[in-house]
């Protein structure tokens, strides 16, 4: 028991308790001093893209904690050296486990580089939609619109397609539409024209485009398109469905749907039909 | 009550129109009502709040525009759900309301692209100058500070996008024009204010005015002898480049309404000549399938 309470006062009494509080400090030291410095690059690159600003302040951040941690080993005794050759083969050996790592790693510096989107933005990838969160070196993290935090490794991002929504200001809404075959197309362009014209979302330059898609199975089908500014860009898509709605409705316009003639097999006999009387079919509760 | 009746003329007749803007006083529990051209302004005072309440009816260009200050607070006049009119109210609450209302008429927040109706070129050395209205907005502040509650157009036009291409430039809007040459034909509208564009075109072709962006932000407002309002005269330059021109503003009220007195100021500065985009918006026409 002495023993140890000798070894106890011994450790606090000697050399090597002041080297390890020295160590202590200056570990604390250099993160005090990261700290300061990451803050004064975020103030001085305040123009640049913030997810590049944070970027380079955590890399100043992990180069002067790293750098003064190694000081403090020094101080504690240990032999960087030695530390670094045995780094070395550590690397290889982590550079093997961590392939996914270090290629999303490097896929994430790529990325910063070309800056295809930026915090702030709405991206697609695949299926997914959502407003950027942060653009780190291992990955990118979204928020979707249902309010879903999502992950997509960087290495995904290199390989994949990637929507920027946001990138431009203006955006152009597409319409699909059919129309009956006894309907006048004419007629039909003229009160689209008037609903774009109408609709104050709707931008009167670029013009709305119209494009003839097919004759198809029920009705002339064609893609009606009008331009909007981004913001307006999901108001102006419902309202101005409803308005053709409403518009081709007034005009007596049909959209049609699916129409099917029905045979009996042979150009002969025509299908039975049996009238039921209006009173006898109420009579029947039915 | 002040009933303003358009009138056809633009000499200046013995008695200006009543103008719709200036200091009102409203006592709580009373309301004015402002009809500018198709827009209705219903504004009530309460004890701790503003409350104003619009409309959009009728035709933008009917000039339709009385006051009713103060107004009685029966609101049978404001249109109901089943009309298809839609009605738009706000708040602004206070601690305690003063009695201080003012109604200014002030250009649109953004510049306006005008394309004249029918096709207008002007030959090679020629010199243009066309009469252009656009509508107004309705600023109403309340309080001894004047505070901004809120600018509400008298007609909103149709958005419209200016630039050369999809990728930039801005947003404007965009109202046609019958671009009248002769000032006797200009209606007189007092929801509008009408700009002389002069366009000059130095060089050996003949250029098609298919739009110009007018930069309203930079123009001021003027009441003529009449009672109407004016801005500025703008003046476009036509350079090598078929799409720039330099854009002059004219000093001070128009020629064609000299005694004209300023009555609000610019939204923003510029420089007095500036080389501007604004004949053309090249969006090419998209190709697709």
């Amino acid at each position: 028991m002495e023993g140890i309470w000798n070894s106890i006062t011994d450790f606090f009494s000697g050399e090597t308790a002041v080297s390890y509080l020295q160590a202590a400090l200056m570990v604390v030291g250099g993160l005090i001093l990261a700290r300061l410095v990451s803050g004064a690059l975020g103030r001085i690159l305040r123009h640049a893209a913030p997810h590049q600003v944070l970027i380079f302040k955590r890399f100043a951040f992990y180069i002067i904690v790293g750098l003064f941690f190694a000081s403090a080993l020094v101080e504690i005794g240990f032999d960087v050296r030695v530390l670094l050759g045995t780094a070395g083969i550590l690397t290889v050996a982590l550079g093997f486990a961590s392939q996914t790592s270090a290629s999303n790693f490097i896929s994430g510096l790529f990325l910063l580089g070309e800056n295809p989107f930026s915090v702030g933005d709405i991206i697609r990838i695949g299926t997914t939609t959502g407003e950027v969160l942060a653009i780190d070196l291992l990955s990118v993290k979204l928020r979707t619109f249902d309010n879903l935090f999502v992950r997509v490794p960087n290495e995904q991002l290199i390989k994949t397609e990637i929507t920027n929504l946001t990138r431009f200001p203006i955006r152009r809404v597409d319409i699909l539409l059919s129309i009956a075959y006894k309907e006048d197309m004419n007629k039909a362009l003229e009160v689209l024209g008037e609903v774009a014209e109408a609709n104050e979302l709707c931008l009167a330059e670029p013009a709305p485009v119209f494009i003839f898609k097919a004759f198809g199975d029920s009705g002339l089908e064609f893609q009606y398109s009008v331009w909007a500014n981004r913001e307006n860009f999901l108001d102006l898509k419902n309202a101005i469905q409803i308005e053709i709605k409403e518009a081709f409705d007034r005009n007596g316009i049909e959209i049609p749907f699916p129409h099917r003639s029905i045979y009996t097999g042979a150009i002969t006999e025509p299908f039975p039909v049996r009238v039921i009387e209006a009173a006898a079919y109420e009579r029947s509760g039915e | 009550m002040t009933v303003v009746e358009p009138t056809m003329s633009h000499k200046p007749t013995k008695k200006p129109v009543d103008p719709w803007w200036g200091s009102f006083s409203l006592d709580v529990d009373r309301a004015g009502r402002w009809r500018v051209g198709p827009t209705t302004i219903w504004i009530e005072r309460h004890e701790y709040e503003w409350r104003i309440t619009r409309w959009h009816e009728g035709d933008p260009l009917d000039e339709n525009t009385r006051i009713d200050v103060p107004a009685s607070m029966v609101k049978s006049e404001i249109p109901t759900k089943d009309s298809g009119i839609v009605v738009t109210s706000e708040r602004y609450s206070y601690e305690e309301t003063t009695p201080d209302l003012e109604v200014t008429p002030v250009l649109a927040d953004r510049p306006i692209i005008i394309r004249p109706e029918e096709a207008l070129y002007v030959p090679s050395g020629e010199t243009v100058t066309m009469f252009v209205s656009t509508p107004l907005w309705v600023r109403v502040e309340a309080g001894e500070d004047r505070d901004l509650l809120t600018e509400i157009p008298s007609y909103r036009p149709s958005d419209s996008w200016f630039g050369p291409n999809t990728r930039e430039g801005e947003l404007c809007y965009a109202t046609s024009t019958l671009a009248r040459l002769s000032l006797r034909d200009v209606p007189l509208r007092l929801h509008r204010a009408v700009t002389p564009v002069v366009v000059r075109n130095p060089l050996g072709e003949v250029l098609s005015v298919e739009r110009i962006r007018v930069p309203v932000g930079y123009l001021s407002l003027y009441r003529g002898a009449n009672g109407f309002l004016w801005t500025e005269a703008i003046e476009f330059d036509r350079v090598e480049n078929e799409e720039l021109a330099s854009l002059s503003v004219g000093r001070g009220a128009p020629r064609q309404a000299k005694d004209a007195k300023r009555i609000v100021g610019p939204r923003q500065t510029h420089d007095r000549s500036a080389l501007v985009r604004t004949f053309s918006s090249i969006i090419h026409r998209i190709i697709d399938v």
